[in-house]
C-alpha cells in the first residue's frame, strides 16, 4: 500500500534536504524572517499600551488587536526562519539577522526624518561591518559543504 | 532601569536563546536528523515566555531603549551554540559577533 511522504524531518530519514533556490533559498528566507520580525517588535510595541505598568508578564497585551497582528507576522516568521535553520548553522543565521539593527535606525532617518548622531552612527558602521564578517564566515561554510 | 527589569531582561534573552537552540535541534541540519515536535513544541513554549516577559518590558521601557538588549545576546548565542549543538565559531564569526555587540552598545548609549 502506498503510503504519503511525510514532510516532517524524522530519524528515518537519512538523506539531507533538498535546498530550494529563488524564492526559497535559505538565505532569501532569513531575509523575509528578519523583515517580519521587524515588523512584528513596532506592532507589539502599539500592543503593549494597555499593560497595567507594574506588570511582570504582559499578558493583558492580548486584549490588543496590534498584538494579534505581532503575533501573525512572528508565527509567519517562524516558519520561514525554521525553513532556513535546516540549512544554514544557528549561529551565522542569527548573527545575519543584526542586519536590522542598521536598517532601523536608517529606515527612521529616511522615512521619518530623525537625526543619527555621530556615536549612534559609529555603531551602526561597527553592526554592518561585523554583518559583512559574519557574511563572509558563512561564505566560507558554504564553500565546505 | 533597576536590577528587577535588568532581571526581567535577561530572563527574556535567555529562553529567547534556549527557544533558538531547540528549533535548530527540531530542524537538525544537512548530516543528522533530529525530534522534531518535542524540540519544536518546547522552543515555542521558550518563546511564548520570553514574549511576556518582553512585553511588560514593553510598556515601561522605550522601544529603541529595549531593542539593543536584543542585539546584545549574540555572544551568549554563539557560545550556546557551540556547546550545546557543537556548531563550529570561527575567529571571523566571533570578530563579527563583537564587532556586532560593540555596536549595539555604542548605538544604546547614543
Amino acid at each position: 500500500m502506498a503510503t504519503a511522504p511525510n514532510p516532517l524531518p524524522s530519524a528515518a530519514d537519512e538523506s539531507p534536504p533538498t535546498r530550494g533556490k529563488g524564492f526559497l533559498n535559505p538565505y532569501v528566507q532569513i531575509g523575509l524572517s528578519t523583515l517580519l520580525t521587524g515588523l512584528s517588535h513596532i506592532l507589539f510595541k502599539k500592543g503593549a499600551s494597555g499593560i497595567s505598568p507594574n506588570a511582570w508578564f504582559g499578558y493583558e497585551a492580548l486584549s490588543s488587536g496590534w498584538t494579534w497582528l505581532g503575533i501573525v507576522a512572528t508565527i509567519t516568521s517562524l516558519f520561514s526562519w525554521l525553513y532556513a535553520l535546516r540549512f544554514v548553522p544557528l549561529n551565522i543565521a542569527y548573527n545575519l539577522t543584526s542586519i536590522l539593527q542598521v536598517a532601523v535606525p536608517l529606515g527612521g532617518c529616511l522615512f521619518f526624518g530623525e537625526k543619527i548622531g555621530w556615536l549612534r552612527g559609529a555603531g551602526i558602521g561597527l553592526v554592518f561591518i561585523g554583518v559583512v564578517l559574519i557574511s563572509q564566515a558563512a561564505a566560507e561554510a558554504e564553500e565546505k559543504l | 532601569m533597576t536590577p528587577l527589569h535588568l532581571l526581567q531582561v535577561f530572563l527574556s534573552e535567555s529562553s529567547a536563546i534556549a527557544g533558538q537552540i531547540l528549533f535548530k535541534h527540531a530542524m537538525g541540519d544537512s548530516k543528522r536528523n533530529s525530534p522534531f515536535w518535542p524540540s519544536l513544541a518546547m522552543g515555542i513554549g521558550c518563546m511564548a515566555f520570553s514574549y511576556f516577559v518582553w512585553q511588560a518590558l514593553l510598556q515601561k521601557f522605550q522601544l529603541s531603549y529595549l531593542f539593543p538588549f536584543d542585539g546584545l545576546n549574540r555572544v551568549l548565542l554563539v557560545a550556546s551554540a557551540s556547546i550545546f549543538l557543537k556548531e563550529k565559531a570561527t575567529p571571523r564569526l566571533w570578530a563579527g559577533v563583537i564587532l556586532i555587540s560593540s555596536g549595539v552598545l555604542l548605538v544604546s548609549g547614543s
